[in-house]
Protein backbone atom coordinates (compact mmCIF):
# COMPACT_ATOMS: atom_id res chain seq x y z
CA UNK A 1 0.00 0.00 0.00
CA UNK A 2 1.32 3.12 -0.96
CA UNK A 3 0.24 6.62 0.27
CA UNK A 4 0.13 10.51 -0.53
CA UNK A 5 0.71 11.56 2.75
CA UNK A 6 3.70 13.57 2.38
CA UNK A 7 2.44 15.46 -0.63
CA UNK A 8 -0.80 15.83 1.33
CA UNK A 9 1.40 17.47 4.66
CA UNK A 10 3.86 19.52 2.21
CA UNK A 11 0.62 21.10 0.59
CA UNK A 12 -0.16 22.46 4.16
CA UNK A 13 3.22 23.40 5.08
CA UNK A 14 2.88 20.75 8.07
CA UNK A 15 5.74 19.02 9.85
CA UNK A 16 5.88 15.53 10.92
CA UNK A 17 6.21 16.63 14.25
CA UNK A 18 3.17 18.75 13.65
CA UNK A 19 0.73 16.06 12.65
CA UNK A 20 2.48 13.70 15.14
CA UNK A 21 1.49 16.16 18.12
CA UNK A 22 -2.11 16.11 16.27
CA UNK A 23 -3.15 13.30 16.15
CA UNK A 24 -1.60 11.94 19.25
CA UNK A 25 1.26 9.32 18.20
CA UNK A 26 4.91 9.73 17.18
CA UNK A 27 6.83 11.13 14.85
CA UNK A 28 8.52 7.89 13.46
CA UNK A 29 5.30 6.49 13.20
CA UNK A 30 3.90 9.27 10.87
CA UNK A 31 7.85 8.89 9.34
CA UNK A 32 7.09 5.01 8.71
CA UNK A 33 3.71 5.63 7.26
CA UNK A 34 5.30 7.80 4.54
CA UNK A 35 7.76 5.44 3.82
CA UNK A 36 5.39 3.06 3.86
CA UNK A 37 7.42 0.71 6.10
CA UNK A 38 4.18 0.57 8.56
CA UNK A 39 0.62 0.34 7.00
CA UNK A 40 -1.38 1.98 10.23
CA UNK A 41 -4.39 0.32 11.08
CA UNK A 42 -8.52 2.02 9.96
CA UNK A 43 -8.80 4.27 13.06
CA UNK A 44 -5.85 6.04 12.40
CA UNK A 45 -5.89 5.95 8.92
CA UNK A 46 -9.31 7.88 8.76
CA UNK A 47 -8.04 10.05 11.64
CA UNK A 48 -5.55 11.17 9.08
CA UNK A 49 -8.12 11.28 6.56
CA UNK A 50 -10.35 13.33 8.87
CA UNK A 51 -7.02 15.86 9.57
CA UNK A 52 -6.85 16.68 6.27
CA UNK A 53 -10.56 16.65 5.43
CA UNK A 54 -9.82 14.55 2.28
CA UNK A 55 -11.41 10.59 1.76
CA UNK A 56 -9.12 7.48 3.11
CA UNK A 57 -8.30 6.48 -0.41
CA UNK A 58 -7.45 10.25 -1.57
CA UNK A 59 -3.97 9.45 0.81
CA UNK A 60 -4.10 5.77 1.08
CA UNK A 61 -4.03 3.48 -1.99
CA UNK A 62 -3.41 0.01 -3.41
CA UNK A 63 -0.84 -1.08 -5.74
CA UNK A 64 -1.42 -3.25 -8.87
CA UNK A 65 -0.28 -6.06 -7.08
CA UNK A 66 -2.27 -5.82 -4.35
CA UNK A 67 -5.65 -5.24 -6.10
CA UNK B 1 -13.66 2.85 35.86
CA UNK B 2 -14.00 1.67 32.38
CA UNK B 3 -12.09 -1.58 31.44
CA UNK B 4 -10.70 0.10 28.37
CA UNK B 5 -9.34 2.53 30.38
CA UNK B 6 -7.13 -0.65 32.19
CA UNK B 7 -3.08 -0.93 31.32
CA UNK B 8 -0.37 -3.89 32.27
CA UNK B 9 1.91 -0.94 31.02
CA UNK B 10 3.00 1.75 33.77
CA UNK B 11 3.53 5.27 32.95
CA UNK B 12 6.24 6.41 30.92
CA UNK B 13 7.90 7.88 34.31
CA UNK B 14 8.42 4.49 35.98
CA UNK B 15 10.82 3.14 32.70
CA UNK B 16 13.36 6.29 34.20
CA UNK B 17 12.99 5.26 37.50
CA UNK B 18 13.22 1.90 36.40
CA UNK B 19 16.31 1.88 34.58
CA UNK B 20 18.10 3.86 36.99
CA UNK B 21 17.34 1.37 39.82
CA UNK B 22 18.36 -1.22 37.72
CA UNK B 23 21.46 0.61 36.62
CA UNK B 24 22.53 0.89 40.48
CA UNK B 25 21.48 -2.42 41.40
CA UNK B 26 23.98 -3.96 38.60
CA UNK B 27 26.40 -2.06 39.69
CA UNK B 28 26.37 -2.64 43.29
CA UNK B 29 25.84 -6.42 42.68
CA UNK B 30 29.71 -5.74 40.21
CA UNK B 31 31.20 -4.12 42.70
CA UNK B 32 30.22 -6.29 46.22
CA UNK B 33 31.76 -9.22 43.45
CA UNK B 34 35.03 -7.73 42.86
CA UNK B 35 35.45 -6.28 46.45
CA UNK B 36 34.76 -9.43 47.73
CA UNK B 37 31.78 -8.06 49.86
CA UNK B 38 29.45 -10.22 48.04
CA UNK B 39 30.02 -13.15 50.66
CA UNK B 40 28.52 -11.03 53.68
CA UNK B 41 25.07 -9.94 51.46
CA UNK B 42 21.87 -10.80 50.79
CA UNK B 43 23.15 -11.46 47.14
CA UNK B 44 19.05 -13.06 46.45
CA UNK B 45 17.47 -9.70 47.41
CA UNK B 46 19.87 -7.79 45.04
CA UNK B 47 19.20 -10.02 42.51
CA UNK B 48 15.14 -9.44 43.39
CA UNK B 49 15.31 -5.84 43.41
CA UNK B 50 17.22 -5.63 39.78
CA UNK B 51 14.55 -7.82 38.07
CA UNK B 52 12.05 -5.65 39.93
CA UNK B 53 13.53 -2.75 38.52
CA UNK B 54 14.10 -4.11 34.75
CA UNK B 55 10.57 -5.06 34.99
CA UNK B 56 9.67 -1.83 35.44
CA UNK B 57 11.30 -0.31 33.02
CA UNK B 58 10.73 -3.02 30.69
CA UNK B 59 6.51 -3.04 30.85
CA UNK B 60 5.84 1.24 31.00
CA UNK B 61 4.58 3.46 28.23
CA UNK B 62 6.86 5.31 26.12
CA UNK B 63 6.41 8.89 26.07
CA UNK B 64 4.21 8.56 23.17
CA UNK B 65 2.77 5.25 23.21
CA UNK B 66 0.60 4.37 19.70
CA UNK B 67 0.39 1.63 17.38
CA UNK B 68 3.33 1.55 15.99
CA UNK B 69 5.36 0.92 19.55
CA UNK B 70 2.50 -1.73 20.40
CA UNK B 71 3.75 -3.65 16.54
CA UNK B 72 7.54 -2.47 18.04
CA UNK B 73 6.29 -4.32 21.76
CA UNK B 74 5.03 -7.66 20.15
CA UNK B 75 8.29 -8.39 18.41
CA UNK B 76 10.48 -7.77 21.08
CA UNK B 77 8.86 -9.99 23.04
CA UNK B 78 8.55 -12.56 20.78
CA UNK B 79 12.29 -12.43 19.62
CA UNK B 80 12.82 -12.41 23.53
CA UNK B 81 10.55 -14.94 24.69
CA UNK B 82 12.29 -17.64 21.71
CA UNK B 83 15.28 -16.99 23.00
CA UNK B 84 14.83 -17.21 26.49
CA UNK B 85 13.38 -20.76 25.76
CA UNK B 86 16.48 -21.76 23.71
CA UNK B 87 18.47 -20.05 26.85
CA UNK B 88 16.50 -22.54 29.44
CA UNK B 89 16.86 -25.33 27.16
CA UNK B 90 20.49 -25.44 27.29
CA UNK B 91 21.11 -24.60 30.79
CA UNK B 92 18.83 -27.41 31.31
CA UNK B 93 20.32 -29.80 28.40
CA UNK B 94 24.20 -29.26 29.28
CA UNK B 95 23.74 -28.58 33.10
CA UNK B 96 25.13 -25.05 33.10
CA UNK B 97 23.86 -24.57 36.23
CA UNK B 98 23.12 -20.91 35.64
CA UNK B 99 20.77 -19.49 37.86
CA UNK B 100 17.51 -18.76 37.05
CA UNK B 101 16.92 -15.06 38.15
CA UNK B 102 20.35 -14.07 36.10
CA UNK B 103 18.61 -15.76 32.67
CA UNK B 104 15.28 -14.07 34.00
CA UNK B 105 17.25 -10.41 34.36
CA UNK B 106 19.39 -11.04 31.15
CA UNK B 107 16.45 -11.42 28.76
CA UNK B 108 14.41 -8.61 30.45
CA UNK B 109 18.02 -6.71 29.61
CA UNK B 110 17.45 -8.10 26.27
CA UNK B 111 14.06 -7.22 25.63
CA UNK B 112 14.81 -3.38 26.00
CA UNK B 113 17.83 -3.49 24.16
CA UNK B 114 15.58 -4.97 21.39
CA UNK B 115 12.77 -2.58 22.03
CA UNK B 116 14.74 0.32 21.56
CA UNK B 117 17.04 -0.57 18.68
CA UNK B 118 13.52 -1.42 16.63
CA UNK B 119 11.29 1.98 18.04
CA UNK B 120 15.25 3.50 16.40
CA UNK B 121 16.14 1.94 13.79
CA UNK B 122 12.39 1.48 12.44
CA UNK B 123 12.94 -1.74 10.55
CA UNK B 124 10.45 -2.46 7.82
CA UNK B 125 10.03 -6.23 8.31
CA UNK B 126 8.58 -6.12 11.91
CA UNK B 127 5.16 -4.38 10.13
CA UNK B 128 5.30 -7.37 7.80
CA UNK B 129 3.72 -9.90 10.04
CA UNK B 130 1.95 -12.67 8.51
CA UNK B 131 3.87 -12.52 5.18
CA UNK B 132 6.42 -15.04 3.36
CA UNK B 133 9.51 -12.86 4.36
CA UNK B 134 8.66 -13.58 7.75
CA UNK B 135 8.71 -16.87 7.72
CA UNK B 136 12.73 -17.73 8.13
CA UNK B 137 12.71 -16.69 11.46
CA UNK B 138 9.63 -19.45 12.33
CA UNK B 139 11.03 -22.24 10.62
CA UNK B 140 14.84 -21.10 12.56
CA UNK B 141 13.18 -21.36 15.96
CA UNK B 142 10.98 -24.89 14.55
CA UNK B 143 14.82 -26.20 13.49
CA UNK B 144 16.26 -25.37 16.95
CA UNK B 145 13.60 -26.66 19.20
CA UNK B 146 13.30 -30.03 17.28
CA UNK B 147 17.66 -29.98 17.98
CA UNK B 148 17.39 -28.89 21.26
CA UNK B 149 14.54 -31.91 21.82
CA UNK B 150 16.47 -34.64 19.40
CA UNK B 151 19.08 -33.97 21.42
CA UNK B 152 17.45 -34.27 24.98
CA UNK B 153 16.28 -37.44 23.36
CA UNK B 154 19.51 -39.02 22.56
CA UNK B 155 20.28 -38.15 26.53
CA UNK B 156 17.51 -39.69 27.86
CA UNK B 157 17.98 -42.91 25.75
CA UNK B 158 22.20 -43.16 26.39
CA UNK B 159 20.99 -42.53 30.15
CA UNK B 160 18.31 -45.52 30.19
CA UNK B 161 20.96 -47.88 27.97
CA UNK B 162 23.82 -47.37 30.63
CA UNK B 163 21.54 -47.69 33.91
Amino acid sequence: MKNWLKVERAKRNITQADLANALNVSRQTINSIELGKFIPSTVLALRLANYFNVKVEDIFFLEDNEK
Amino acid sequence: MKLSNLSALKEHSVKRTGIIFAGIFIVLEIVAKVTGAIEQMNVNLVNIYTTLALFMAAFSKDKVDDERSQTIRYFSLKVTFKCLLIAISINYIYKLNIESIYIANSFLIVYLIIYHLANYYNPEFIFKEGTRQKNWSDKLTVIIMILIGTSFFIHIVQVMLTS
